[in-house]
């Protein structure tokens, strides 16, 4: 393969900055990896068909010296190699399948102005890009540094692709090493980083017997048939990857005496939700194995299987009588399982999403005999179980499945509220799974977006490189919100409150304390001052005449033996101001008024009410009334010319009972806009 | 826009409206309890004030004293409602919106030759039953009617003639503040007070009893001396006053320690003005009035104890 040094520019990274850029040092290199190769396959797979899952597979075995020497002669030195590996080394190739594979332009002149980089630029030659939908599961384009930590630097990428004209293999290798180091494998170089590609331009091998003579040297297969997907092999693995467990506490657990075993268990660790679980809800579920042993569910260490029971019953979509967790007899009262509510972030209704939790005996988690399965702490942590009271565990994802981390703080503001455990040696996990789609309140101010983004989104941008945590950007409220109600609702789980009965408010000492240090009012609902002080008074339109609609007012009201004399007033109106306007009379009832109309088209006999002796007692000239057919309206007319803004009508109307039922029916006056404009006359 | 027509002559609040009162309200509770009433404006009369009244607890009694000479011009006279023969019923209406429901109280029976005082009508509201604001008023209604019918009087009983006088409105719950301090039996072995913290999140949740409370142990040996029986209405005991230093500098400190690195901020932001006031804004409010010193514990339980005496020693003046 053709050796290509890169050259020191301006802004240009090193080696040595790129295997330190994940800034994560705490996590063991192995689960980084798992957990960074496991999320790119799945977002690579997320076009699929959602039916399969998306097949990841870990290898682990030795390879020869020679197959690095034949391959990389170009650029490397052979005999420092010899010198750094006396014993033969080990590689680890993660295989996907069933994913769209390193697809895209080759080269960076190919790339149009604002075009799309692909699958192969990004993860092969670039840093920092990373993927633009909100439900992707990486998001700095970082995650990848931890390949080059594994071993050398060395990392072989090769993939296959589904292209218009059928299908496409590539391959292309890339070494990052600390250019400072003394027993650098590169012969020269300024910067520690290189790539072996087909020509001077930095292209892929594409030529299928030049890739498979290669992977033949690393005893990786080709992908063949209809399968696209990408192999990622790391050579020269260091021998330090497992991390140390205190062995003075006890024996370590099986997994850390081989890298199979601890990948194996680090995919449980970190993929359980949806490894192996076709009721995963949020994309392809995963199927993964380790040198070709798969992983199924009910292999898992019980804690994972836990975990997985928790997210399925958030979910809500598998059966729950057929589930681990009622095969293990764990009760619904030792289960919580609550909705977790904002105030005031989400654009409609205050669900963030769910809290799931359990309490369970080191017996239901199988760690007696015969199974003797080991503690959640050891699984989950690496680490000696501390025995009674088990901090609780917490846990939480985004869409994607992965868990973000496993938090068993006890601090007051954590996960769990400060809730310490159990004394009886029970366990408490917890699962929190937002509601991917809510949407955020946009706010600048709270340092969200100011356009509309959901909380997947939020959450996706709270994330480190190395996912590992959720951190509110500056400004931001929402994730220490869900952390906080999470703690309140562990706590209670765990301490519940005994509502005391003897308690009673001392009133008196409430209002005297609040009058010593309190501003009087805002502190409180008491009622000693009036009602609550008006917010900003919105602004009341005059009610002079210049309405829109017109208004009638009943000024006053006269009783004679068989009618109700009444004085009006008329606003006008501004609208249609050259339309008369009607007074109308119709009988009051439970459901609104009765007009003359309705009274008839209801068979209820004859209309109670008439309208009689209208009299105008404004001084406006040209005012003409004149009473409508039915007797059930008076029709007001004034000449164009006298309408004007602010015009007011007063008079006199009387309402005539017709007859003595009316006596105990209750004749309602209202006034409209005539649609019956002239059709009088 | 529509207008219903009264079928007979009703009254308008005839009473009540000069500068004289003819109309009067008292307000009581049980076991000589005053709810603490006072008129913040013409028409709202609003409760607790220098009170132990209680809605959730102690009901509300309200009498209505009411001069007989204009009442009776008001509902016989030439203006009036019904006919020197019928007999009127008068009652206080209760309807309030908040509380969702209304009642009316003890009912009077009015005649036009009836002599005698001021006419007293009372109502009794249960405790646990009111809640935001409602409205009182004096409704009168047509009880019975002898004459034959008579143009413009109502002539069915039962028949509602009106109100004599402007509804009041009684708020119950307004915005005032409020101490969260609870009473309670925590066995006369147990600490004199303590502070409850149930709060998740101090700058979400409420400054009230549900978050956080100044327990109070009714049954410590020294709980009687919290409350200075001399001085009822104005002073706290030197106890007591002791007590609310210590759980005012223990809150600030707890609420300091829970905001972290956002408290220092946080005091420096201006006042939210919307919403109900949150714990973290109550702490903020402290230390603003009292100008008390956060650096250090003892600094700040020093200056929490000279704020409450400087405070106590204005309200004595100001008495």
């Amino acid at each position: 393969m053709k050796y290509h040094s890169l050259q020191l520019q301006p802004m240009q990274e090193s080696g040595a900055f790129l295997l330190r850029a994940l800034q994560n040092e705490e996590t063991p290199l192995l689960d980084l990896l798992v957990r960074e190769s496991i999320q790119n396959a799945l977002d690579a797979g997320r076009n699929g068909s959602q039916a399969l899952p998306v097949s990841v597979d870990f290898h682990i075995r030795e390879h020869s010296l020679d197959a690095i020497a034949s391959t990389f002669s170009e650029g490397l030195n052979l005999r420092m190699l010899e010198k750094r590996y006396p014993h033969t080394p080990k590689l680890l190739e993660i295989r996907d399948s069933g994913t769209e594979g390193l697809t895209g332009p080759m080269t960076f002149d190919s790339v149009e102005a604002n075009g799309q980089h692909g699958n192969f630029l990004k993860l092969a030659f670039e840093i920092g890009r990373t993927r633009a939908d909100d439900g992707a599961g990486g998001s700095w384009g970082l995650g990848k540094t931890c390949y080059f930590r594994m071993g050398a630097g060395l990392v072989i990428y090769y993939s296959r692709i589904k292209t218009v004209e059928g299908y496409e293999e590539r391959l292309v290798a890339s070494l990052v090493e600390d250019e400072n180091r003394v027993d650098r494998l590169q012969l020269t170089t300024q910067t520690g980083i290189a790539w072996w590609v087909a020509n001077d331009s930095l292209r892929a091998i594409t030529v299928p017997e030049h890739i498979h003579e290669i992977l033949e040297a690393f005893g990786a297969q080709p992908f063949t048939g209809k399968t696209t997907g990408t192999a990622i092999i790391i050579p020269l693995l260091k021998e330090n990857l497992l991390p140390v467990f205190d062995e003075e506490r006890g024996p370590a657990p099986w997994w850390c005496s081989s890298y199979e075993d601890y990948v194996n268990v680090a995919i449980q660790r970190w993929f359980n939700a949806r490894l192996d679980n076709p009721f995963f809800a949020s994309g392809r579920y995963l199927s993964a194995s380790v040198n070709g042993k798969g992983i199924a569910s009910a292999d898992m260490l019980p804690i994972f299987r836990v975990s997985q029971c928790l997210y399925d019953r958030a979910v809500g979509e598998a059966p729950e009588e057929e589930d681990y967790l009622t095969a293990r007899g764990v009760k619904s009262n030792d289960l919580l399982c609550r909705p977790v509510q904002l105030r005031g972030e989400f654009v409609s209704g205050s669900q963030a999403g769910w809290l799931l939790a359990l309490a369970i005996t080191p017996r239901q988690l199988q760690m007696d005999a015969p199974d003797n399965a080991p503690s959640p702490e050891t699984c989950i942590f690496s680490k000696t179980d501390s025995g009674a009271p088990h901090r609780p565990i917490m846990t939480f994802m985004r869409s994607p499945g992965m868990n973000i981390c496993w938090d068993d703080s006890i601090d007051s503001r954590g996960w769990a509220g400060g809730f310490a455990g159990f004394a009886d040696g029970r366990y408490v996990v917890g699962l929190f799974l937002p509601d991917s789609e809510q949407q955020l309140q946009p706010s600048a101010a709270r340092g969200l977006r100011s356009t509309i983004q959901n909380l997947e989104g939020y959450l996706r941008s709270c994330e480190r490189a190395d996912h590992a945590e959720w951190v509110d950007v500056n400004g931001g409220r929402v994730v220490e919100k869900i952390r906080a109600q999470c703690g309140r609702a562990l706590k209670d789980f765990g301490v519940p409150s005994q509502p005391s009965v003897t308690v009673k408010p001392s009133m008196r000492m409430s209002r005297k304390l609040a009058e010593l240090v309190l501003p009087s009012r805002g502190f409180g609902a008491d009622g000693r001052f009036g009602k609550a002080a008006p917010r900003a008074a919105i602004g009341q339109g005059s009610r002079g005449g210049a309405v829109p609609t017109p208004e009638l007012e009943i000024v006053e009201v006269r009783h004679t033996a068989s009618s109700i004399v009444m004085k009006w007033c008329l606003r006008w109106g501004m609208l249609q101001p050259n339309i008369p306007r009607e007074i109308t009379v119709s009988v009051d009832s439970e459901a609104g008024p009765i007009t003359f109309n309705n009274w008839l088209d209801s068979g209820l006999g004859t209309f109670p009410f008439q309208l009689d002796s209208p009299r105008i007692s404004s001084v406006i000239p040209s005012v003409k009334s004149t009473e409508t057919a039915n007797g059930t309206g008076v029709m007001l007319r004034v000449g164009t010319a006298f309408v004007q803004p602010g015009l007011v009508l007063e008079g006199e109307l009387h309402v005539r009972m017709t007859d003595s039922g009316s006596k105990l029916l209750r004749p309602v006056i209202g006034v409209r806009i005539s649609d019956t404009n002239g059709a009088a006359e | 826009m529509s207008t219903r027509l009264p079928l007979y002559r009703m009254l308008n609040a005839p009473l009540g409206g000069g500068s004289e009162s003819e109309v009067n309200y008292v307000f009581r509770s049980h076991d000589g309890l005053d709810p603490g009433a006072t008129a913040v404006s013409g028409d709202q009369y609003a409760l607790g004030k220098d009170s132990d009244w209680n809605p959730a607890e102690h009901p509300l009694m309200v009498e209505c004293l009411i001069e007989r000479a204009p009442l009776l011009e008001a509902i016989f006279g030439p203006d009036g409602v019904a006919s020197t023969d019928a007999k009127v019923l008068l009652a206080l209406e209760w309807a309030s919106a908040d509380s969702c429901w209304r009642t009316l109280g003890s009912v009077h029976d009015l005649r036009h030759d009836e002599e005698g005082g001021a006419v007293l009508l009372d109502i009794e509201l249960e405790p646990g039953t009111v809640r935001g604001s409602g409205f009182l008023s004096v409704q009168a209604f047509l009880g019975q009617y002898k004459a034959a019918f008579a143009p413009g009087f109502a002539h069915q009983p039962g028949s509602r003639l009106g109100p004599l006088a402007q509804p009041i409105e009684i708020v119950i719950d307004g915005d005032g503040s409020l101490f969260p301090v609870l009473e309670e039996s925590l066995g006369a072995e147990g600490p004199l007070w303590q502070l409850r913290a149930c709060w998740s999140d101090p700058q979400d949740e409420p400054f009230s009893s549900d978050y956080v409370a100044l327990v109070l142990n009714s049954a410590h040996p020294h709980f009687e001396q919290l409350r200075d029986r001399r001085a009822l209405n104005i002073e706290q005991s030197p106890l007591m006053r002791q007590v609310f230093a210590a759980w005012l500098a223990l809150v600030i400190a707890q609420v300091k320690e829970d905001m972290g690195a956002q408290f220092d901020a946080y005091l420096g932001a201006p006042d939210a003005d919307e919403g109900i006031a949150s714990i973290a804004d109550a702490v903020r409010s402290f230390i603003r009035l009292g100008s008390l010193n956060t650096g250090s514990l003892p600094d700040l339980f020093i200056s929490t104890q000279c704020w409450l005496d400087h405070r106590v020693r204005e309200l004595e003046n100001a008495a």
